[in-house]
């Protein structure tokens, strides 16, 4: 009776864990890391932070430098032991947080596939990174950089937004702040009328302005060349236009800002 | 020592004057000098007939600009000059 109790519990012991096994082993990665993580098109990889697991299911919160640049994809790695990666928490420039349900094994010495970021490239402020350790081991996190816009039409120029300029004024707004993303470069396009642009001030999303002096005329129908912002990639708030009023009347113009 | 000074002095007069009489080098060029008069129009506040009168000119200037037309542009900025004076 006794060894028939203690078989039955050796059973159902097993048909406890191996569905767990064989749903880990199924959920391991096998993707070819080199393919993902020393592919240099578009863009590096830049090690975000590091955690040292600890013994029993943990969060932990890898805060991102602000000076990074805004990454398209991130990728998690695991070093000197394997860990469940069970959730990943994105908080983004915005204090936006996407949730990234992995639930994966990752073995020592490999990694996940690389985790597109909703939207254009993006930068983030922290992320928080839920998980389940066997032993010993680091997870590391890494971000690519580059490749403005959505994957498939990284580097096409977007409309931010548009203002109708004034005559008196001499000073518009275009506000881009919500429409996330990160650009090196900014044109303007006008239509409706032509317009005397004197300067640009750049107002990026971490509060640091950028004076750029244009004075010119964009002709009706005309746009800018590429201007070309500071850094890399930058988050912008809003672009203040400073321009000539007009000396007599001929129909406001419409001036639409784009980022690359 | 006065010859020499006389020499210099009108050499660059000469020089000066080349520079500022050149048609605008690029179409970049052209714009921004455009710009620069539609500014200096600004500043003088001109009665409405005379804005729209410059107005119509700059706008001239401005569409050669546009379409490269650099010597003729080179002749408007020369009647502009003198429509808002020094």
């Amino acid at each position: 009776m006794k060894n028939t109790t203690m078989i039955a519990a050796i059973i159902a012991a097993m048909f406890a864990v191996l569905p767990n096994w064989a749903m880990a082993q199924r959920d391991i990665e096998r993707f070819d890391e080199r393919s993902f993580y020393d592919d240099r098109r578009g863009g590096s990889w830049n090690r975000i932070g590091q955690i040292v697991v600890k013994p029993r299911v943990e969060r932990e919160i890898i805060r991102v430098n602000p000076r990074e640049d805004a990454f398209r994809r991130v990728g998690v790695r695991a070093f000197d032991g394997d860990v469940e990666i069970i959730e990943l928490n994105m908080r983004f420039g915005n204090n936006e947080v996407e949730r990234v349900r992995v639930g994966r094994i990752v073995r020592a010495g490999t990694g996940l596939p690389p985790i597109d970021l909703p939207g254009r490239a993006r930068r983030l402020r922290e992320i928080e990174v839920v998980y389940r350790p066997f032993g010993p081991a680091r997870i590391e996190l890494v971000g690519r950089e580059g490749g403005f816009g959505p994957g498939p039409g990284a580097g096409r120029w977007q409309e931010l937004g548009c203002a109708k300029v004034g005559f008196l004024e001499g000073k518009d707004v275009i506000r881009v702040g919500r429409k996330e993303g990160a650009f090196r470069a900014i044109k303007l396009s006008v239509r409706g009328n032509k317009l005397r642009l004197e300067r640009l001030r750049v107002v990026y999303a971490n509060g640091q302005a950028e004076d750029l002096v244009v004075r010119t005329v964009i002709p009706e129908g005309a746009e800018t060349r590429p201007i070309d912002l500071s850094g890399r990639h930058r988050g912008i708030d809003y672009v203040e236009l400073r321009y000539l009023p007009q000396i007599s009347f001929g129909g406001r113009a419409t001036v639409c800002l784009s980022g690359l | 020592m006065m010859t020499r000074f006389a020499a210099v002095a009108l050499t660059l007069t000469l020089t000066t004057e080349a520079v500022f009489a050149a048609p605008p080098a690029s179409k970049d060029a052209c714009l921004e000098q455009a710009f620069s008069l539609a500014e200096k129009a600004a500043s003088k506040k001109f009665d409405t007939e005379k804005q729209t009168k410059i107005e119509g000119m700059l706008t001239a200037l401005e569409t050669k600009c546009a379409a490269d037309d650099l010597a003729g542009a080179e002749s408007d900025i020369k009647a502009i000059e003198a429509e808002i004076g020094g």
